[in-house]
């Protein structure tokens, strides 16, 4: 890592940033990009559904609509809302926890720029055709439902395809990095309990993230690869349809939680501030939302309700969806109980924080309509789901977030802004955003994401949203002007604007590099310590004039992934490039020496010894899991659809082949093991025997896969092969044991470099905690064979 | 240092998946066979994470992020299972 | 009275999540609105005691008792809900008994989507079948759909009957209704399906029962009339 001087350039500074503040304004800069971009798509959306039309009086074409309504859910819901939820998220936990930064730095940037290149992709699909399906990406129309072509050509949405699979890998970073930061790294005596409700909500999301994004990273990936590689899982006429459904909506319901709850964990914060007392029933709103994200996880067959799968799977998840509600009941009652014998100041930050409850609790009410099974032979489909869905997630989650920029606004600037103008924008928001989507729930018989309409009925209630939707839209220009007028003329904010009680309010406005002078203490009874002023202290590895712990790898590793992505759909030279940059990148970042200085004494109940990179390893296996658990839950899905055509057990896979490779993995996770003993016992022969033998195993393993894979061709078993009943087959083999595949080849690219460095005598004694990490990860990919071989070979 | 318990392990891996090949080779019903293999499956991986990947020995915390993960996507590969049949006469 | 059974159960459900979803709502809001008018910052109000400080981080505050009975209430208000879902769901998702008897006195028609049109079968969809781009029943007759598509996933729905089904290549999914009035209602795809899905609609014509025959008699084999 290096460092730069307070002359450096600011590109500098902001391209190799690892700072876990200067990363929150990346991402809140670039989240508000999305948020403008995605709002103006809404106000071309609404001037053409404003009045009936035909196509020559359109101010879009048929073509440029379907984009529009795509992007415009996509870029909010992934590219706007949860980042920048995490712009908060990344700025204020540490200071609201006492830590001086995330627990992975590098990781943590390396998350940022994923998103900006993720970003850069869905801009560009935009120049040959931006995805065109709904957000919910629906096959066969996403795959070869039109007479056995893609109904979509390949290119823009395939690009699309790529910014998906990057803002995936970015999130799964980030949650990693946000599970172990929130679990190893609080300040000595900030017991979970005393965490505050945003940093709860945080944790609460990061963990769903962790296990609903996996699926939709599978469903993406299975979705490129009947595209462009000819596989046939999703425009199977057996249940091709209902696979990516359930695979989209089980990711995609709890996704909409994700979104939501870092809002209200805001909101949380910003009541008690402006009621001047605590919340109401602070544990049982925890637990509420914690129960919220379990259930979360299923309820998403009420997205399926009228697919014509049996009515008792119907009636199971209506149950379930309404079984949701109750927490949310809870936490809305807990909060509105917060007003009584209090002394409610109504700035901007709570107007917005109260107005976020008002509009979800519409947004609550109108869902439970949602959750009935037999409403939803009406509804479903129409404009009464999207004023619901937009009650909850500009009205519950924008809303509240954008309290949270006021709120914060003077602690990340230094200034406060003009509150009357804040008051104003938040009058003609509520207005606006109430004009715009109340009067859809009077026309829930028309359908979404229709170009225009010929029913005179349906025009009056359009003709209010599309005024609702200007107003609206415009008086979010006085947010920007506002903020952007405030930073040179805002008067000065102190430390504690508000006279808040959360930790971040203890440092300056705007903080320095290190956050804290000095880690503060807190005693059982919830006191907080902070050590006397010493300003002469500056903390390890920062320093007053320098910037510190700069690294330009991340954006390095960023920017490989994206190139290697676009070659993967255009060509495979840049393909190459891609990867030829990623290993130059890959190996800067391993040979860097970056020090993240650790805080003694950090509560970390009820990880207490476990360090924190093995606890980020095995929160990344968590996500792995849900990812081979999909894929391999697709294959069966898809066999048991098919049916009695499948081949028989023995008539097409060469088992012996199957088993010596499962004896050869077998061999190599004990190998991998007597590794470690052997690094721990100071033994660098034997660990590097170890490392060689499992490379030498590893590496056997794929041989005898490419062996058995060209063996297979040649019998016809292909992607297109001659007797029809084999192409599905095909498919899911291949698919899958290629994903594992892939995992093995990244395991002995991880030994090659472990043994390099063993050569210079690393990793002996106390520094084997590199081979044991490498061993997780080896172990599993093992594990994942030992399910593989059975489900394909044996069965 | 107690290495032995490493081969023990991997002998009970490698057994199990003989007796899995041998298995599918026997006069039981599919449905027996197939309930059989993947119990193995399932045992041979609960061996893998305790002993090689030392679960046993760490807190149980740990587990248990592996274990929600399970939890999180049992709902999904046993529900969609149940929307294949068609009821509706 | 409504113009299908359909419609008819459908707005006795709708109108009780209605009734009490208004009036939480209102409640709810009124509620709120008086606690912050109430509990506003005025000069002469004092700091409570429990102010959060900084220095200090708050102790609990508040009972479990509000949030159990708030629960209580919610879930015996749910329960009702949940049953009358399930009453009306039992009763639209199975044919009704009475068409099970040979011959059978309920209609069975097919109805394919295809991008960007509807096509209905009166006598199954064989080669040579003869389709409709328009739907016509006969009043009183219980009708029953069976909804497939020929290319990507649509969705049928009678708008004015509160039913629907999506429309699934590979699948067929079955709706029922029974037209109780004569009229001319919409039939629009409600899943989109590509750039010209907004033109995807059609009309069900709903007539008595002699002009019905009538039509029936000299069109039904004549693919489009």
């Amino acid at each position: 890592m290096h460092e730069a001087s307070a002359t450096s350039p600011a590109w500098k500074r902001w391209l190799t940033t690892t700072n876990h503040k200067d990363v929150g304004i990346l991402y809140l800069v670039t989240s508000l990009i999305f948020f403008v971009t995605a709002g103006v798509m809404a106000l071309f959306i609404r001037t053409q559904l404003a009045v009936p039309r035909g196509t020559s009086n359109s101010i879009v074409t048929q073509s440029q609509y379907t984009q529009l309504v795509t992007t415009h859910g996509l870029l909010m819901i992934l590219w706007f809302l949860s980042p920048f939820a995490f712009a908060f998220a990344n700025y204020f936990i540490p200071l609201q926890i006492g830590a001086r930064d995330l627990a992975f730095p590098r990781l943590n940037s390396m998350s940022y720029w994923f998103y900006f290149f993720s970003g850069i992709a869905m801009g560009l699909s935009f120049l040959i055709g931006a995805p065109n399906t709904g957000w919910t990406l629906y096959a066969p129309l996403t795959d070869r439902g039109c007479g056995g072509t893609l109904c979509t050509a390949l290119g823009g949405f395939d690009l699309g395809a790529i910014g998906l699979v990057l803002m995936v890998t970015s999130i799964t970073m980030s949650s990693v990095n946000f599970i172990v930061t929130i679990l190893k790294m609080r300040a000595p005596g900030m017991k979970l309990k005393f965490m505050p409700l945003f940093s709860w909500t945080v944790l609460i999301t990061v963990f769903m993230m962790l296990y609903a994004f996996p699926s939709l990273l599978a469903g993406a990936l299975i979705l490129f690869a009947d595209r462009n590689l000819g596989t046939q899982y999703f425009s199977l006429p057996q249940g091709g349809f209902l696979l990516w459904a359930n695979i989209f909506w089980f990711f995609g319901h709890p996704e909409v939680y994700i979104v939501l709850f870092p809002a209200i964990g805001l909101v949380g914060d910003i009541l008690p501030t402006f009621t001047r007392r605590p919340l109401y029933g602070a544990k049982y709103i925890v637990m509420s939302i914690a129960a919220a994200a379990v259930i979360s996880f299923i309820v998403w067959g009420h997205h399926m309700f009228v697919t014509g799968v049996n009515p008792l799977v119907t009636k199971i998840f209506t149950v379930s969806t309404v079984a949701v509600s109750l927490p949310f009941d809870v936490m809305t009652i807990a909060m509105i109980e917060s007003f009584v014998k209090a002394k409610i100041k109504l700035k901007t930050p709570a107007l917005f924080a109260i107005g976020s409850i008002a509009l979800f609790i519409i947004g609550g009410i109108t869902g439970v309509f949602l959750a009935s099974v037999a409403l939803d032979h009406d509804l479903r489909g129409g404009y009464w789901v999207v004023a619901h869905f937009h009650y909850v997630m500009v009205g519950g989650s924008a809303m509240g977030l954008i309290g949270g920029l006021y709120y914060w606004y003077p602690k990340v600037t230094g200034h406060m802004f003009n509150e009357r103008i804040g008051k104003t924008h938040f009058a003609l928001s509520f207005i606006g955003f109430n004009l715009l989507y109340f009067p859809m729930f009077f026309v829930s018989d028309m359908p979404r994401r229709i170009f225009t309409y010929d029913v005179t009925a349906w025009a009056p209630w359009n003709e209010l949203a599309t005024l609702g939707a200007f107003i609206f839209g415009g008086a979010q220009l006085l947010l920007f002007l506002n903020l952007r007028r405030s930073l040179k003329t805002g008067a000065v904010a102190g430390s504690n604007p508000w006279n808040g009680h959360t930790l971040e309010w203890s440092v300056p406005s705007p903080p320095p590099a290190y956050d804290f002078e000095q880690i503060p203490r807190i005693t059982d009874d919830g006191t907080v310590r902070f050590s006397g002023p010493s300003s002469a202290h500056i903390p390890n590895g920062y320093s007053h004039t320098t910037m510190s712990h700069l690294s330009q790898w991340p954006l390095l590793i960023a920017a490989a992934a994206f190139v290697f992505l676009i070659g993967a759909v255009f060509t495979i030279i840049i393909a190459l490039v891609g990867v030829a940059l990623g290993v130059y990148a890959l190996y800067g970042y391993g040979r860097e020496r970056f020090v993240a200085e650790e805080e003694p004494g950090a509560e970390s109940w009820p990880f207490n010894n476990v360090p924190k990179l093995k606890l980020g390893v095995w929160v990344f296996l968590g996500s792995e899991v849900v990812f081979f658990s999909v894929l391999l839950g697709a294959y069966l899905f898809v066999r048991t659809n098919v049916g009695t055509t499948w081949p028989q057990v023995d008539s097409v896979f060469n088992i012996d082949r199957g088993f010596l490779n499962t004896i050869i993995l077998l061999t190599s996770s004990l190998t991998a093991v007597l590794g470690l003993s052997f690094a721990k016992a100071g033994s660098k022969n034997g660990l590097l025997a170890s490392l060689i033998t499992t490379l030498a195993l590893g590496a056997g393993f794929l041989i005898n896969k490419g062996l058995e894979w060209s063996e297979l061709f040649s019998s016809g078993f292909t992607f297109n092969p001659a007797s029809t009943n084999l192409k599905v087959p095909a498919t899911t083999y291949f698919i899958t044991t290629g994903a594992h595949g892939i995992h093995v080849f990244a395991g002995l690219v991880m030994i090659v470099y472990l043994i390099s460095k063993t050569l210079k005598g690393h990793y002996l004694k106390d520094e084997s905690a590199t081979i044991e990490h490498f061993g997780l990860y080896w172990h599993f990919v093992d594990i994942v064979w030992i399910f593989l071989f059975p489900l394909f070979y044996l069965l | 240092m107690d290495n032995r318990i490493y081969f023990v392990i991997f002998a009970i891996l490698v057994g199990s998946t003989a007796g899995e090949v041998t298995l599918i080779r026997s006069s039981l019903a599919p449905v027996v066979i197939s309930t059989i293999i993947l119990a193995l499956a399932g045992m041979k991986a609960a061996l893998v994470a305790l002993f090689f990947q030392h679960l046993k020995a760490e807190p149980k915390a740990l587990s248990s992020i592996v274990l929600l993960a399970l939890l999180a996507i049992v709902p999904l590969l046993t529900i969609s299972f149940l929307q294949i049949p068609h009821t509706f006469h | 009275m409504a113009v299908s059974n359909t419609a008819d159960l459908f707005f006795q459900l709708w109108n009780t999540f209605l009734f009490l979803g208004i009036v939480i709502g209102a409640v709810v809001f009124a509620v709120m609105g008086f606690l912050l008018v109430k509990y506003r910052a005025k000069d002469s109000t004092p700091e409570p005691e429990d102010v959060p400080v900084m220095g200090r981080l708050p102790a609990h505050r508040g009972h479990v008792r509000t949030l159990l009975v708030s629960v209580t209430l919610s879930t015996i208000i749910l329960s009702v809900l949940i049953f009358g879902t399930f009453s009306v769901i039992d009763q639209i998702s199975s044919v009704p008994p009475q068409c099970n008897v040979t011959p059978s006195p309920c209609m069975r028609i097919n109805a394919v989507g295809e991008r960007f049109f509807w096509t209905f079968y009166y006598n199954g969809t064989g080669t040579g079948a003869a389709g409709h781009p328009v739907l016509r029943v006969p009043t009183g007759k219980t009708v029953i759909l069976d909804v497939t598509s020929v290319d990507v996933v649509h969705n049928l729905t009678i708008i004015e009957y509160k039913i629907k089904t999506d429309a699934v290549p590979g699948r067929t999914n079955t709706i029922w209704f029974n037209s109780t009035e004569t009229g001319t209602f919409r039939i629009q795809c409600f899943e989109l399906c590509g750039n010209q899905h907004w033109t995807m609609y059609t009309s069900l014509f709903a007539m008595d029962p002699t002009s019905f025959a009538n039509w029936f008699r000299t069109n039904n084999n004549v693919t489009g009339a």
